[in-house]
């Protein structure tokens, strides 16, 4: 599977996040950037659309990330699907707390769009184990990253 | 050799736009001090726009906009927790920041 067919969902409630996330994900060739802003809408949104990832930010109206990540590592439909956190809450606390609900890695706001753009491509390839060039062939199951962090 | 900086002139504009936007609905917000004061709707939504710029103005190029936003954001948070009295000296603080936040987007 290539890096162009992935399907990515962008859960955040501030647009200018929203499109500079759908401009790193495109610039990596990803397309099939769906977005939402609303936390209650994650869970139906994964299970309907499987995306290949998920970033999502911890302060959403409709229901808060957090509760939003558990829900989603605890539903069979969703639980293998890798969760990037992005959020302005910098606390270790938040961070153990997010990684523990099954996070696959936490990322503080404000970030470097540059790096944030090599690394999702990084963990992209890593994670599906795909070259960034359309091969056409299968990706691996869905998991943690080897190694890594963003 | 060093990396290319990312281009996102594509999108600055945009940006730019929201942010002008947000800068309006934070004066809009310290406009309603009593508000503010008690801790209402003007509060959250201030801190709510503080807590977004914060984390978008660095990741679009702009330091001085996470800057401002996390100072003010961190303000509003000491006043949510009383820990600050809603007092003129704090409106005026956070009318120098909004007014410094519509000189960089203007």
């Amino acid at each position: 599977m290539a890096v162009t067919s992935f399907r990515v969902l962008v859960c955040e409630d501030d647009p200018a996040m929203v499109r500079i996330f759908q401009f790193l994900l495109q610039k990596q060739g990803i397309s099939q950037v769906l977005t939402t802003s609303d936390g209650s809408k994650v869970v139906p949104i994964s299970q309907r659309e499987k995306p290949h990832l998920i970033l999502l930010d911890l302060m959403m109206p409709g229901k808060d990330g957090l509760s939003v990540l558990k829900d989603l590592k605890n539903n069979e439909a969703t639980s293998s699907i890798p969760v990037i956190v992005i959020s302005g809450i910098e606390s270790k606390n938040q961070v153990s707390l997010a990684i523990d609900a099954g996070a696959a890695d936490y990322v503080t706001k404000p970030f470097d769009s540059m790096e944030l753009g090599s690394r999702l491509q990084e963990f992209l390839q890593a994670l599906y184990n795909t070259p960034s060039t359309n091969t056409g062939s299968a990706g691996n199951p869905p998991g943690r990253i080897p190694g890594g962090s963003l | 050799m060093a990396e290319p900086a990312l281009d996102l002139s594509e999108i600055i504009g945009l940006y730019k736009d929201d942010a002008r936007r947000s800068v309006g609905q934070m004066r809009d917000a310290v406009a309603k001090w009593p508000e503010m004061a008690a801790n209402g709707e003007a509060c959250q939504q201030l801190r709510r726009l503080a807590h977004q710029l914060r984390g978008s103005g660095r990741t679009y190029g702009f330091r001085g906009v996470s800057r401002i936003g996390k100072a003010m954001e961190q303000v509003i948070i000491k006043l949510q927790a009383k820990r600050l009295p809603a007092d003129e000296r704090l409106r005026t603080f956070m009318q120098v920041q909004i007014e410094r936040l519509a000189e960089i987007f203007k």
